[in-house]
């Protein structure tokens, strides 16, 4: 077992880079806990906003700010014009509201009261605008018609009480499965850093050719060595793959235990294998480290950008979508998002998955035949 | 005979560690100075040190008679150097990179044409002057590394252990081509710690160690300031008996014996007939043996003799 | 000799595949990346159209004012058209919703208006406030109503109930403008990802000085021992090295900028000749980077390449590069790190100049970089300045 040996000798060597991919996948791991935190009770989604009151605490500011307050979250930053702009821009705040000096005695005096607006550039933008336009509306309404204040803000928050029904269908445990799903999206770059950079730097190493001549006049079968290295390989795969599969138990407990949950690994399994088959190909093709770093860098990251793993594919444009299913990662990526919306285990729902599953598996095996006969055609010449 | 490099006093500390201590020795126009010692020695740092990359404690080097320093480029522009390690760029072929040396000298472009081909010329590698580095062989880049060295024609030139790890083929090249630049007039001062390239080459040698001069002289005086005259190994079939041993250290001229798994080495001083001697001992003796041969001392001897230690090691 | 070092350093640094590769090659990749991961992004940020349900049933068929207002919303020919809606019973819906097919539905009873969905995100938010606002209009008609009525009757006059219900609902059928929309044109969050790329452009520049530079240099490498044999001043070395190196630089920028303008479509604002002296200077600090680096006594190339990247990479993770709500986040509590940051002097000075209309900000980071660029330069003058060693 001397090859065998030798194997997590050379990879020792290079622990540094591995561990750097180990924790970009804490941090990714990191990312995908932070997604909302959604409950089983209907609680709709909140816009962030700033309100600045230039104007005095009047009965009327007040009862804009408790109705900014009951549909919004109205998010404390310092009034400063460029620090407003910069969480617009970077979307800490969907949208500035600006009361001027005066605003209570112009609205109660049936004067032009338009107060300024800025908004920022997210869906929540779009819903801090239908927020604010039905109150204004309203408040612009009842202010033609009634006198005193205290009717005007009674009249006001009578309209607005909020009364539907909201009843959420859902057996699922749509929050926590969604997480794992994600952490295992996010996995994709690591996944494939981690396999295709051990596997191909081992290659490279146990290739270089005097190397390659010392093995061949050594009383070892070149075939044994061959397996020793194939073993090792398979050895350090599945260990990479214990300690994501450990992480994702860390991160997300018991819903991994779920047949959603299980299902995810086993979909993890199986693209690990095929990450195991890209890094021989990408071994036996490329003959130096630096080709490898770059290699793994465009293939990994190449892939969570454009397969729905950095950003989720119904953001995607078409176009790259339909490039990126000549990728097995797509697969399994979309294994991953299939996973979590499953509910119900039967023939119709199961069959997509081992679908997508085999795709991946056929992926594996046409970089592996790839790269033997990448192999052959060079040993002849 | 013209002096061509004077140093004085020369001394350098690493911390604690006296690299270079307190060495003078002068160099003479057209010889080939041979510096001759194990690695760790000392040599490389005073090549270093003449050449103004190392900072020393103390001393004074003077070349044409003119002191050394970075910024003395008279004296750069008349010296050529090359390094035990191969200093050259990966990225350029072979007629590149000694184009590019060459072309931080001369900066005439016809001369400088002429200057490269004869250094090519010079190492032979007049096939490869396309190749990269990286598709030579260890021999011919080292050959590369010499001709990047001397292409611009200079008049002295430190070559730093220029045939470590080379081939037998490459190495009589190189040493041809040392030769050839000497018969041209350059001044050679080379550091190696083979000795039969010292005993081929060199007029004049100076052995160092531990940063101190231990011997200097050409090799007819260093062998004489040894005080063995032969030495004689017996290969032998048998175990020998302690009777047996006692017997041949007490034969006359022996000073020395030292005993294999399966042979003895006999260091004798001065006297004739030392070998038949021993011939005859061993068969009076029935002791049973394969070879019995004698060697004259080599500047190995000297080295061991005045320092205690193998140069290789 | 200075032409003939530039020229050699030329060709040795773009013959040194590596270097190609991640100095000019690897800055158009990972731009084409983000082009094709984020070019939909911006499009997404606005409200989709919301697959909406209804159970037909009769009690839905009777709510006029629910009727028009929902037909209304899903009419496709209504610029604000925000609803597609479908009509179905209500098993067929609860089918559509598992399988995603409508983000929820509504259904009306006798006397309450329910609204059924599977999760509670903006589209089911959004269904849910049309729903209340329609409920909020019809409280607001009766308590108007009733307000007016009393109004009138202490009056002693008889009120005129059509005519007090139809001024309202002209009221609110009428569209009006009750602010002052302020918004900023250019708030295209993912530029900041392309301008973090053109900083880690820019600063890339310096593995290209620091390969140059440690040619030159005696106790860089054993090349450098050899130049510095040659009575050539290291002045000339070093300038025909920069000049080497800047070339470089000034060709990568360049189809770097007209690569990200033309083909991926960013947007730099419209003021292309601070964008330029922004880039000139972003690739000065980046050569002086790496002359600093180049020039420094580390023990290793690995420990000059590990200081540079991090310099770059952890820069540019902080400047917003594998998320752009990180530089805000930095931006806004260790405020420090970003303003040392030079990969974030460049990212914010494209940014100030896309989003802010004043340059004052621009000229901040501008002058931040030139002063860094400077301190660069003088601690590597303070290393070059050394040309014999105590070791080698």
């Amino acid at each position: 077992m001397i090859v065998f040996k030798n194997y997590f000798k050379i990879l020792n060597k290079h622990k540094g880079v591995i561990l750097l991919y180990v924790g970009i996948l804490l941090l990714f791991t990191l990312f995908s806990t932070q997604s909302n935190n959604n409950t089983q009770s209907f609680v709709a989604s909140k816009p962030n906003v700033a309100v600045i009151n230039n104007d005095s605490k009047t009965e009327i500011v007040n009862n804009l700010y408790r109705y900014l307050e009951e549909n919004t979250d109205i998010i404390d930053i310092e009034n400063n014009d460029s620090k407003l702009n910069d969480a617009l821009f970077y979307q800490e705040i969907d949208a500035i509201i600006y009361i001027y000096d005066g605003y209570t005695n112009d609205y109660l005096s049936n004067k032009e009261n338009n107060l300024n607006v800025k908004y920022g550039n997210t869906v929540y933008s779009s819903y801090v605008d239908m927020i604010l336009k039905r109150y204004f509306k309203i408040a612009d309404i009842v202010n033609d018609d009634v006198n005193s204040t205290d009717d005007i803000i009674s009249i006001i928050n009578n309209s607005l009480k909020n009364t539907t029904e909201v009843e959420i269908k859902n057996t699922l445990d749509v929050d926590t499965i969604s997480k794992a799903s994600y952490f295992f999206n996010y996995a994709n770059y690591s996944i494939l850093a981690i396999c295709i950079y051990s596997t191909a730097i081992i290659l490279i190493r146990f290739n270089n050719k005097k190397i390659k001549n010392r093995n061949n006049i050594s009383s070892k079968k070149s075939s044994s060595i061959t397996k020793e290295l194939y073993l090792g390989n398979l050895v350090f795969v599945l260990f990479v793959w214990l300690f994501v599969v450990a992480l994702s138990i860390f991160i997300n407990k018991d819903i991994m235990f779920t047949i959603n949950g299980m299902l995810l690994i086993v979909n993890s399994l199986v693209f690990m294998i095929c990450a195991l088959s890209v890094g021989f190909l990408i071994g036996i093709f490329f003959n130096n480290e630096s080709a490898i770093a770059a290699a793994v860098n465009i293939i990994a990251l190449g892939t969570s950008f454009i397969c729905g793993s950095f950003i989720p594919v119904e953001y995607l444009p078409n176009t790259v979508v339909a490039i990126s299913k000549v990728l097995p990662s797509y697969w399994f990526i979309q294994n991953n998002n299939l996973i979590k919306t499953i509910e119900v285990f039967n023939y119709n729902t199961i069959i997509p998955l081992i679908i997508n599953m085999f795709i991946i598996i056929i992926f594996a095996f046409s970089f592996f035949m790839m790269a033997v006969i990448y192999n052959k055609k060079r040993i002849k010449n | 005979m013209k002096k061509i490099i004077e140093i004085k006093n020369l001394t350098k500390k690493y911390k604690q560690l006296t690299a270079i201590d307190n060495l003078s020795f002068d160099v003479y126009e057209n010889e080939i100075l041979g510096l001759l010692g194990p690695n760790g020695s000392g040599k490389s740092t005073t090549i270093n040190s003449i050449l103004s990359l190392l900072n020393y404690d103390s001393g004074s080097i003077k070349i044409f008679n003119k002191e050394m320093s970075p910024e003395a480029y008279d004296i750069k522009s008349k010296i050529g150097v090359v390094f035990q390690d191969v200093a050259v760029f990966e990225e350029l072929t072979v007629i590149e990179n000694i184009d590019y040396f060459c072309g931080l000298y001369i900066n005439d472009k016809k001369i400088r044409k002429e200057y490269v081909k004869d250094a090519i010329d010079l190492v032979g590698l007049n096939e490869f002057i396309k190749f990269y580095p990286k598709q030579l062989s260890g021999g011919l880049l080292r050959r590369l590394n010499i001709a990047c060295g001397i292409a611009h024609k200079p008049k002295v030139i430190f070559l730093d252990e220029p045939t470590v790890a080379v081939d037998p083929q490459s190495r009589n090249s190189i040493l041809e081509g040392i030769k050839k630049l000497r018969e041209n007039g350059a001044t050679i001062i080379y550091t190696t710690h083979y000795m039969e390239e010292v005993e081929i080459i060199c007029d004049r040698i100076i052995i160092i160690d531990k940063g101190k001069i231990i011997a200097k002289g050409n090799k007819e005086e260093l062998k004489k300031l040894v005080n063995i005259e032969e030495k004689i190994t017996i290969e032998l079939l048998e175990k020998l008996s302690n009777v047996q041993k006692e017997k041949i250290i007490k034969l006359n001229h022996v000073v020395e014996f030292v005993e294999a798994e399966k042979s003895i080495v006999l260091t004798y001083s001065s006297g004739r007939k030392n070998l038949s001697d021993l011939i005859e001992f061993m068969n009076n003796s029935k002791i049973k043996y394969s070879r019995i041969y004698s060697e004259l001392p080599t500047l190995n001897d000297v080295f061991l003799e005045l320092t205690g230690k193998e140069l290789r090691d | 000799m200075f032409f003939h070092n530039f020229k050699y350093t030329l060709k040795v640094l773009l013959k040194n595949k590596v270097l190609v590769f991640w100095a000019i090659l690897w800055p158009l990749i990972l731009g084409t990346l983000f082009y094709m991961a984020f070019s939909n992004m911006a499009s997404s940020e606005k409200l989709d159209i919301i697959n909406l349900g209804i159970v037909d049933n009769e009690y839905y068929n009777k709510n006029e004012y629910l009727k028009t207002a929902i037909d209304n919303l899903s009419n496709s020919e209504n610029e604000n058209q925000l609803f597609k809606t479908t009509y179905e019973d209500q098993e067929k819906l609860n089918e559509m919703l598992n399988s995603k097919k409508i983000d929820g539905y509504i259904y009306v009873d006798i006397n309450e208006i329910k609204i059924i969905v599977k999760e509670s995100n903006i589209n089911q938010t959004i269904i849910k406030y049309v729903v209340d606002e329609i409920e909020e209009y019809q409280n607001l008609i009766s308590d108007l109503v009733s307000y007016k009525v009393k109004d009138v009757l202490l009056n002693n006059e008889i009120p005129n109930y059509d005519q007090i219900i139809n001024n309202i609902v002209i009221k609110i059928n009428q569209e009006k403008n009750y602010f002052n929309n302020l918004s900023e044109k250019n708030m295209d969050y993912m530029m900041i990802e392309y301008y973090t790329l053109l900083a880690m452009a820019c600063l890339y520049g310096a593995l290209l000085s620091s390969e140059a530079i440690k040619n030159y240099l005696g106790n860089a490498s054993r090349k450098g021992s050899r130049v510095n044999l040659a009575p050539i001043k290291r002045t000339t070395l070093i300038m025909s090295g920069f000049l080497a190196t800047f070339i470089i630089q000034l060709a990568t920028i360049t189809s770097l900028l007209l690569y990200t303008i033309f083909m991926l479509k960013v947007d730099y604002g419209n003021q292309i000749h601070f964008v330029i002296l922004l880039s000139l200077v972003g690739s000065i600090a980046g050569i002086s980077l790496g002359f600093l680096v180049g020039s420094a006594p580390f023990k290793s190339d690995s420990t000059r390449n590990g200081i540079m990247n991090v310099i770059v990479m952890l820069g540019c993770f902080f400047a917003g590069m594998m998320g752009v709500k990180m530089k805000y986040v930095i931006d806004t509590n260790l405020p420090l790190i970003n303003k040392l940051n030079p990969s974030n002097m460049i990212t914010d000075g494209f940014y100030s100049l896309y989003y802010y209309d004043n340059l004052s900000r621009y000229y901040f980071n501008l002058l931040s970089l030139l002063f860094l660029t400077i301190i660069f330069i003088i601690i590597s003058v303070y290393y070059l300045r050394r040309k014999k060693y105590d070791s080698i």
